[in-house]
């Protein structure tokens, strides 16, 4: 048994506990659905601090606490760095947060707005895309989710894997956006206090001096300011971040769930939250030089530190973070992909009369076969399948400029858009292969943006933004 | 060249001071819309 485990006696006991704590808790808030608007967009009446907590666990998933370690093992103070870049998505989103609110007072989804704004085959080409991308990140989440368990704590992949698939399915079915947003709170601050207390622990064993001394020795690569491959990946991680967060209809559903003043205000300070983390969670790994820690597998070696310094209650610390940066990232997209299904796909192609009833109905039944079609795909644990994810950064790349100019310039039209979104990811994905994966999101979105201004510039029509407030 | 040690002071030590407000922010935000009934 490697030093990082947990006994899997005790990793299925902290389970336990915190699937029955998410059950109860999305069963108790769930009492408060009465409509589809409640379901999907909470009436519109979402606060402050539930809402920055929401984008803040959404957006730390568990490759946030687990990547962001191996980020600064292999690529030092500019890995880390790099990391953080994905926080920019969340504070540009903000000022858009805010139109989209103003523009689309009874918006459900970004499929909606494309919709609306471009017409029926942009919004196609939109679905097909965003839907690709949601359930690929599902499933890479759901798999990382089960292969992190099995790491930690020896519990077989297929039963760590099916709980925290199973547990957000119920919960999320059950409470909708009042117990995705619920929850998120709770564990985003349980995911915080959790990064604290292992740094803190981590301080008061061996100075920041002898980290920086130890450094200069062994590893001084680690220290340089001009480290290529790390800089290089912060215009990757930039805008895999951008085109994420302004095409995924998890911010959107924020956006439209918030109340009308504080979304601007929510996604701003969620990006100031989420923006230490991966220094707070990663300076950790750059401790195993000093510590004398040897690193068989860079992906484990935030547990191997933590377990190091703090024995058994470091391991639970990082078994608990990974838990909830887990649960809290695919119960949001559940439920945000499930709206998408229910708003777009059953109400606008296949029901457009479809009664309040139906959609909750509808509803609840998309979220659990989304559940059930990502455990068949997550079974048999399919190595590729984690990384068809990495295929998405050229897709979500080339989503960012018709998205942008469609919210703000009156002649930003639908063959804009379309070419963009078409020849950005083809040319992305190109790139992805012939050169590497860490300039596709940047050739996607360049040539996305030269589409969207060509067609932009030769418009004669001009936009009228009152089409945009559908009444359902 | 490389980067200095107080920089590596202030990130880490900056990263877990903002992080321990963040913790802060969120619980006073919580309390204060609890009180006026504005949560959700």
């Amino acid at each position: 048994m490697n030093q990082q485990h947990l006994p899997a006696e005790l990793g299925w006991a902290l389970i336990f506990l915190m699937s029955v704590l998410w059950i109860y808790l999305g069963h108790y808030w769930g009492q408060k659905n009465k409509s589809f608007d409640d379901i999907a967009v909470g009436s519109r009446k979402i606060g402050l601090a539930l809402g920055t907590a929401t984008a803040v666990a959404s957006w730390i998933t568990s490759n946030t606490t687990m990547l962001a370690p191996q980020f600064a093992l292999q690529m030092g103070i500019w890995g880390m760095l790099a990391y953080c870049a994905a926080s920019f998505g969340l504070f540009l989103f903000a000022p858009m947060a805010e139109r989209i609110r103003n523009l689309m007072p009874n918006g459900y989804t970004s499929g909606d707005f494309i919709r609306l704004r471009y017409g029926r085959p942009t919004w196609i080409i939109f679905l097909c895309l965003s839907l690709f991308y949601s359930i690929t990140w599902l499933v890479s989440m759901s798999m990382a989710g089960g292969i992190l368990l099995e790491s930690l704590s020896g519990i077989p992949y297929h039963y760590g894997m099916s709980i925290i698939l199973l547990v957000c399915v119920i919960y999320t079915m059950r409470g909708g956006i009042y117990a995705v947003i619920g929850t998120d709170f709770i564990q985003s601050t349980i995911i915080l206090l959790g990064v604290i207390i292992l740094g803190i622990a981590i301080l008061n064993k061996i100075d920041v001096a002898d980290i920086h001394a130890n450094l200069k020795e062994r590893s001084p690569l680690l220290l340089d300011m001009l480290f290529p491959a790390p800089i290089m990946a912060i215009f990757n991680n930039l805008l895999f971040g951008l085109g994420e967060i302004f095409h995924n209809n998890i911010w959107w559903s924020r956006a439209f769930a918030l109340r009308k003043e504080v979304g601007k205000k929510a996604y701003f300070l969620a990006g100031l939250i989420w923006l230490p983390v991966p220094i707070a969670a990663g300076f950790i790994a750059l401790t195993t030089g000093v510590l004398n820690i040897n690193v068989p597998a860079p992906d484990m070696v935030g547990p191997l530190v933590a377990a190091n310094v703090l024995g058994k209650s470091g391991a639970i610390v990082i078994f608990i973070v990974v838990f909830c940066s887990l649960a809290s990232s695919i119960d949001s997209l559940l439920a945000a992909t499930s709206d998408l299904l229910t708003e777009d796909v059953f109400r606008k192609i296949f029901r457009p009369t479809a009664t309040d009833k139906q959609l909750r109905s509808s509803a609840q039944k998309i979220t659990l076969s989304l559940g059930l079609l990502v455990w068949l795909l997550c079974l048999p644990r399919i190595g590729s399948l984690a990384t068809v994810l990495f295929f998405a950064g050229p897709m979500v790349g080339s989503m960012i400029w018709p998205i942008v100019s469609g919210l703000y310039w009156e002649r930003a039209n639908a063959k804009g858009a379309i070419t963009g979104m078409i020849l950005g990811t083809l040319i992305g994905l190109a790139t992805y292969f012939l050169v590497g994966w860490y300039v596709a999101s940047l050739v996607s979105t360049v040539v996305s943006m030269v589409c969207v201004f060509l067609f932009t510039s030769i418009q004669k029509k001009r936009f009228d933004w009152s089409q945009l407030e559908e009444v359902h | 060249m490389l980067f200095p040690e107080w920089f590596l002071e202030i990130i880490i030590y900056g990263s877990l001071t903002l992080c321990t407000g963040s913790v802060a922010l969120l619980l006073i935000l919580l309390w204060r819309e609890w009180k006026r009934g504005h949560l959700w």
